[in-house]
């Protein structure tokens, strides 16, 4: 069948197609469009294909809930796949295909966009909806928003890096639509916050329903001393609602009949005094194992004892026991083991200083 | 004095305690039996009680307060009752005819060191200052009738009155 003949075949047939289109339940139809598959057998009635539905749904912008966006890693592998080919063969053909998804996904986009906006739309001015489900139906579609994020980017990263350079012609293609593509991604912060503010005035109106459902059930029941009770307290969040008057008023304690009933409370505010002691966040360190290092005087002693040094600094810097220190370390260290040793009987000082400028001691 | 100016003190919401030297007008109007009676039976028509057996003397409702009366009530007394709490943790013999010194007082509380008891004042005033705190203490207790000043002159000596056990009552009622 020609397309021309599908569109004679649907004028033909306009009615029958719009009363299936609006949900009328369909007994009999002509057999040649059960043959172009416009319409299917189902449990022994007519039904409209749901092909002719979506291509109906989506030129009359109507959207339903129940729309799944889904992602588009099928359309992505495949061009993945011809980028690799097209490299490796330069077949126009390749190319052809590259530039025929691009523009798919392009279409993909752009009704996407729209789909989002019209759903949006849907749900703002919903009124047939029970709250819950108004409130369940925006929640699904912000996942569903969500879910798009990821593979918006994958796509805008394709576009924008991945598949330049490849041909002349696929850069003009992707140049001419990078800038209503880079707004269809940024539009998506702009609907998601959108719904969330549309959830939060939802979920207030709910509230604000229960509210009015439960003043009405006081109304309807007759209970006038809880409603007195209720505006009385809540008086200055009601509308036409005064205070009472404090004027002629007769002060009250409560008697002892009312004293136990104040439990409650006073509990409430008797322990809202007891404040609860800070807890001392300290940093518990790992004890440490330290390694002392400490240098055998009487060692040294006994080894000057038996060379009897000429410069006994000189004597402590070279000792086997300062071997592990280098450089300035080892001067700090063998000075500090010399003053140690100055005060004993057997050192000697004489006039001259060593290279370190230290007074040479003599041990005798 | 008359029944008049007795409502008038009574439906203010002033406990009057039997050994108040500030109304001891009323006290003594009060204490002769069919003064008592007549008033009882005048504020009985409107709805009301007069409570006289402890040794106060204070208007209640003849039927039980609604929720939003006591809350109101707890919400108004808040302070007061935390502060008779504190009263008995650092006098736990304090009664009414007790002499309650403000130099005593502030003795007591250095001694106790209680950090908790800190925080109790610190949630009531909104004040570190103990000169403070103790000066708004005492004109706390003297405004809801349980204290009242030994001499008009002297800033340091107090008289608990009966009405403390008013109180003690509805704190000891959580205990």
């Amino acid at each position: 069948m020609k397309h021309i003949d599908l569109l004679k075949l649907l004028d033909r047939n306009s009615e029958l197609i719009d009363r299936a289109y609006r949900g009328e339940s369909i007994q009999s139809v002509d057999a040649e469009l059960l043959d172009s598959t416009l319409f299917i057998k189902i449990n022994k009635r007519y039904k409209l294909n749901k092909n002719y539905f979506n291509f109906a749904d989506s030129i009359l912008q109507r959207v339903d809930y129940s729309i799944i966006f889904g992602d588009y890693e099928k359309e992505y592998k495949e061009l993945v796949k011809l980028k690799k080919r097209y490299l490796q063969t330069e077949n126009e053909h390749y190319k052809k295909s590259i530039e025929h998804l691009i523009e798919n996904l392009y279409e993909k986009f752009y009704n996407r966009d729209r789909e989002i906006q019209i759903l949006i739309q849907r749900l703002e001015n919903d009124t047939s909806l029970e709250i819950d489900i108004l409130l369940e139906n925006a929640t699904d579609t912000l996942e569903k928003i969500y879910e798009l994020i990821r593979a918006n980017e994958q796509i805008g990263e394709l576009f924008r890096k991945d598949l330049r350079g490849l041909a002349e012609s696929i850069d003009t293609l992707l140049q001419s639509i990078s800038m209503s593509f880079l707004e269809y991604i940024q539009n998506i912060d702009k609907y998601i916050d959108q719904i969330n503010r549309f959830i939060l005035q939802t979920q207030k109106r709910r509230v604000q329903n229960r509210q009015v459902v439960n003043l009405s059930n006081l109304i309807l029941n007759e209970e006038c001393l809880a409603l007195d009770e209720l505006l009385r307290v809540t008086s200055h969040k009601c509308y036409f609602t005064h205070p009472k008057s404090q004027k002629n008023r007769v002060y009250i304690y409560p008697d002892d009949g009312d004293i136990h009933r104040l439990k409650k409370g006073l509990l409430e505010i008797l322990t809202g005094v007891s404040v609860k002691p800070v807890k001392k966040v300290g940093l518990i360190k790992k004890q440490q194992q330290e390694k002392l290092d400490i240098i055998n005087i009487d060692k040294i002693i006994i080894d000057l004892d038996s060379t009897k040094s000429e410069d006994v600094f000189l004597f402590i810097k070279e000792h086997q026991e300062l071997q592990k220190y280098e450089g300035r370390s080892l001067v700090d260290e063998a000075f500090k083991t010399y003053l140690a040793l100055t005060t004993h009987k057997k050192v000697v000082f004489k006039t001259e200083f060593n290279a370190y400028n230290i007074k040479v001691a003599k041990w005798v | 004095m008359g029944l008049e100016e007795v409502f008038k003190v009574l439906s203010k919401g002033v406990m009057v305690s039997m050994h108040s030297q500030k109304y001891h007008d009323i006290v003594n109007f009060l204490m002769i039996e069919e003064n008592f009676d007549e008033m009882s039976h005048l504020l009985e028509k409107l709805g009301f009680i007069l409570n006289g057996e402890n040794g106060y003397f204070f208007i209640s409702k003849k039927e039980s307060m609604s929720e939003s009366e006591l809350s109101s009530f707890l919400n108004a007394h808040k302070k007061v009752l935390v502060s008779i709490a504190i009263l008995k943790q650092l006098f736990p013999f304090i009664e009414r005819g007790s002499i309650l010194k403000q130099t005593d007082f502030i003795y007591q509380y250095k001694q106790k060191e209680d950090a908790l008891l800190e925080q109790k004042f610190e949630y009531i005033f909104e004040s570190r200052d103990l000169k403070d705190i103790v000066e708004r203490f005492f004109d706390l207790l003297e405004r809801f009738y349980i204290i009242e000043k030994k001499d008009s002159d002297s800033k340091d000596e107090y008289l608990v009155l009966s009405s403390l056990g008013y109180y003690m009552k509805i704190v000891q009622s959580v205990a």
